[in-house]
């Protein structure tokens, strides 16, 4: 495939980035004594090239851009947490960040050795369902709380956060259950005895509770926002009713007004999004911080080390876009946007190539919950909508998202790999 | 249409949705990047507090000092409006806010000055600035305030500089992060500095500035009689005297206060003649030396009384005690105005790196007329509506106020200078919904000019 070279520049080229970066972060750090980066930038180069190799050996081949991207956006986000562990008091942020990371690179690796084909997920499709739901109703029971919300598995040392998982299981799910019952929603809306589509209503019903349960019992914004944003991207894709999907946005428009009238979390999100100013110091602190670090970094930003990224709250996790738009400038910021549009691109294309319906839907869906993902944290970072608590695939500090971020590259991989080659490229 | 048809389109609204965030960040981090970093809440331009320099009183003595990455102030609650606060959690405010760049230490040097003390002497601590404050005056104007609202303004009227500007309510700088929820929304605003930032209706006191202004137009004589019958019509309504005065001397008519007799020199001058001397005594202009001042508002209204009203200082006229206090100075020195000021130098290990330019002098008054209304207010201290500020050996010029404001009781009012005949300090004491000036704020002022001229 004529893709081979470019990757393999890329791969390069992420090599390079990688050790200039942490020379460069090491520097611009030097007054607070940061830990070595090399043992790390050794492990992470390690992993990129190994799995990358090991991606190669693999026949039938899969698709050889995903791995460089998603190891170019590991590396500026792995530099922004090195860089923020020792300002942050938490020096080794950098460290356990490039474990997860060479982790996450396994877990791909595993994922295009396992046997078998993905087409076999379709038959797993209730499991899948059952095993998510139980995962979510668990961990809103059972979890560990922190900042009054309930996201968290506390297993020893490390917090899993099952949601990151769940999302994988829900496209699954969702993709064998459309395929299998498009028609029959496609036939049932058409039919001319005028029976109501009531079977389809109800699903997009129980799509919009869902997202909605969520957002009002486990007030997290993002991931209600996310679900719905997926449910309705793959209800489109797999009926085509328009209609459907208008009716949904307009009831999800209707349900953000209740939920803003109703809930006083929401309220207050709102009111710091739109005027972070109001209130500086207590609601709209973290968005008043985060504009501030995106006016300080410019257009060519401060330099790695040099700014003082630190100052917003969750700078290294939910807010690692504005540490890079502050210390990379806006040029680097718009360089992180463009890799995921490729990235995004990529998956789309592995869409169309599929060999089976499964495959297009499985892997369109997996690309909307990126490109969605991505959009929404970065969207409420840069003040386009309310800052939600969300992570940015492959570059937030944190295991539970980077495992799953690779899992779902894997599954890409898998369904090109078989693509291509029904594809006749 | 085909599944892969319908992929194509959700690819195309997710890329094309990708524009928004290119847009934002473009607006964000190039068009309003400079307006957004000069927010006064953005605490981004402090560097490292462990290298910022330190704020002193004109004996060199620290007013807010870096310790162990804080910053602590001495004074504590004494000096809290004036000198604000810089915290990373909260950013900074007050002085500590405007004199941010000056005091500002540095990891990376960025003017050629600081290379070349970094190269040369290893030196990455920001530069000291020496304020003009007495720190053992502040202590006592603070301390006169004590269990009231309101202001104490001293002005070294040699030079034109700040010697005290106490405030209260104040709050503890050592205790503020804990404190900040209750202290920004307190109604008595204890985050707002009142001496150089509060503006107040002046009352009566600001009938020295009538009579100086009618006098100095040729609007009114000293040898002239006003007969006042208790009231006047201003134009729109009566206007009501303390008392029936009679027929009264201009003089005498400050001394008692007469609410008539200036009413109508602020008829004579009219709104704009009013205007225009506020500006002749510097009061609507910006004081780059004493910053943060609140510039003083002339009289908006249109009503047919505000002449009549603004003569007597009313209507909606307002200044801050600084102003006050300056005009009282321009009056001690025989009509010239200097400048008030709250800098004298930024220094280094000692050394001065940056002194403002010495004072200028101008002259707002012809002396007759500077002198003619120091007689007034000598006389109204010592035997008028000011008796109360009276010491024993020393003559003291003043003028009592009784401010009526829609907040509540009337603003106490007292602003002077003493000695009378050679002059050495001026004072502005204000004290908010206290009542009579004559009874509340000149007693303060006797007090405070006792330690003032005391060596
Ligand atoms: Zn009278």
């Amino acid at each position: 495939m004529n893709g081979r070279p470019t990757a393999c520049l890329l791969m390069t080229l992420v090599s390079a980035i990688l050790v200039l970066g942490a020379a460069l972060a090491q520097a611009g750090l030097s007054r607070l004594d940061p830990p070595s980066p090399w043992p790390s930038v050794g492990l992470l180069l390690g992993a990129f090239w190994a799995g990358w190799l090991l991606s190669r050996l693999r026949r039938p081949p899969g698709d050889c851009l995903l791995l460089p991207l998603a190891t170019l956006l590991c590396s500026v986000g792995w530099l922004e947490v090195y860089r923020l562990g020792p300002a942050i008091g938490s020096p080794a942020l950098g460290e356990r960040q490039a474990w997860w990371i060479a982790l996450g690179l396994l877990v791909f690796v595993s994922s295009l050795f396992v046997p078998g084909d993905y087409r076999a997920l379709e038959d797993y499709k209730y499991s899948c369902l059952v095993i998510g739901v139980f995962l979510q109703l668990a961990v809103m029971m059972f979890g560990t709380e922190i900042n009054g919300a309930r996201l968290w598995f506390e297993i020893g040392p490390v917090l899993f956060q099952p949601v990151e998982v769940v999302k994988i299981l829900l496209v699954v799910f969702l993709a064998a259950f459309l395929r299998q019952f498009r028609h029959w929603i496609r036939l049932s809306l058409l039919s001319p005895e005028g029976r109501l589509p009531r079977k389809a209503l109800l699903l997009l019903g129980l799509g919009w509770a869902c997202a909605e349960g969520v957002l009002v019992l486990q007030k997290d914004l993002g991931m209600a926002l996310l679900l719905f944003g997926l449910f309705l991207s793959m209800f489109f894709l797999s009926t085509g009713r328009r209609d459907l999907v208008a009716l949904s946005a307009v009831l999800a428009s209707l349900g953000s007004w209740m939920c803003y009238h109703l809930f006083g979390h929401v309220r207050v999100r709102v009111g710091a999004w739109l005027d972070p100013f109001a209130d500086p110091h207590g609601q709209g602190y973290q968005m008043s911080q985060a504009l501030y670090a995106l006016a300080s970094g410019g257009l060519d930003g401060s330099g790695l080390g040099m700014g003082r990224p630190f100052l917003v709250p969750e700078a290294y996790t939910d807010f690692i876009f504005v540490a890079v738009a502050e210390e990379w400038g806006m040029l680097g910021a718009l360089g992180v946007l463009m890799v995921y549009m490729m990235l995004v691109t990529r998956a789309f294309r592995i869409a169309l190539w599929a060999g089976d319906e499964f495959g297009t839907l499985l892997a369109a869906g997996l690309a909307t919950l990126v490109a969605w993902q991505t959009l929404i944290l970065v969207g409420g970072t840069v003040q386009l909508a309310p800052m939600t608590g969300i992570t940015l695939p492959f570059m937030s500090y944190g295991g539970s998202s980077m495992l799953a971020n690779f899992l779902l590259l894997g599954l890409l991989w898998r369904i090109s790999a078989v693509g291509e080659v029904s594809g006749g490229d | 249409m085909a599944i892969k048809a319908r992929v194509r389109v959700v690819a195309l609204f997710l890329l094309v949705l990708f524009l928004a965030p290119v847009v934002n960040l473009t607006r964000l981090q190039v068009l309003r990047s400079e307006e957004l970093f000069a927010r006064p809440d953005n605490t981004r331009t402090l560097e490292d507090l462990s290298l910022r320099g330190s704020l002193l009183d004109r004996t060199g003595q620290p007013l807010a000092q870096s310790r162990e990455g804080r910053r602590v102030y001495p004074l504590g609650p004494i000096t809290g409006p004036l000198l604000g606060y810089m915290t990373g959690r909260l950013g900074a405010a007050g002085l500590e806010a405007s004199l941010e760049a000056r005091t500002a230490g540095y990891a990376v040097p960025r003017t050629p000055m600081q290379a070349w003390n970094l190269v040369a002497r290893g030196e990455r601590r920001g530069d000291d600035v020496v304020l003009t404050l007495d720190r053992d005056l502040q202590k006592l104007a603070w301390g006169l305030l004590e269990g009231s609202r309101g202001a104490v303004l001293v002005l070294d009227v040699p030079t034109g500089e700040i010697l005290a500007v106490a405030s209260r309510p104040s709050f503890d700088p050592a205790t503020l992060e804990a404190d900040w929820e209750s202290l920004r929304v307190d109604p008595a605003a204890p985050l707002i500095e009142r001496g150089t930032q509060g503006l107040y209706p002046p009352g009566s006191t600001f009938k020295i500035l009538t009579m100086a202004g009618a006098l100095a137009d040729g609007r009114t004589s000293a040898d002239e009689v006003f007969a006042c019958t208790g009231s006047m019509d201003a134009g729109n309504f009566i206007l009501h005297d303390n008392a029936v005065h009679g027929p009264v001397r201009l003089e005498e008519a400050l001394v008692v206060s007469c609410n008539v007799t200036f009413a109508t020199l602020g008829q004579r001058l009219g709104v704009e003649g009013l205007r225009r001397w506020m500006d002749e005594f510097g009061l609507l202009d910006e004081l780059p030396l004493v910053p943060n001042a609140a510039a003083a508002r002339p009289v908006h209204s249109g009503a047919p009384s505000a002449a009549a009203e603004a003569g007597i200082g009313q209507a909606d006229l307002l200044l801050s005690p600084l102003a006050m206090a300056r005009v009282a100075a321009a009056l001690a020195r025989g009509g010239v105005d200097l400048e008030p000021r709250l800098l004298r130098a930024q220094t280094r290990r000692g050394e001065e790196t940056w002194r403002p330019a010495p004072p200028r002098a101008r002259r707002v008054l012809p002396r007759a007329v500077a002198e003619e209304v120091g007689r007034a207010m000598t006389a109204a201290v010592a035997r008028g509506t000011g008796r109360a500020a009276a010491l024993s050996g020393v003559a003291v010029a003043g003028k009592t106020g009784t401010a009526e404001n829609p907040h509540g009781a009337p603003h106490a009012w007292f602003v002077g200078y003493a000695p009378a005949d050679k002059p050495e300090v001026a004072v502005a004491i204000l004290l908010e919904n206290a009542g009579g000036g004559g009874t509340h704020a000149a007693p303060l002022a006797s007090h405070l000019l006792q330690e003032a001229l005391s060596p």
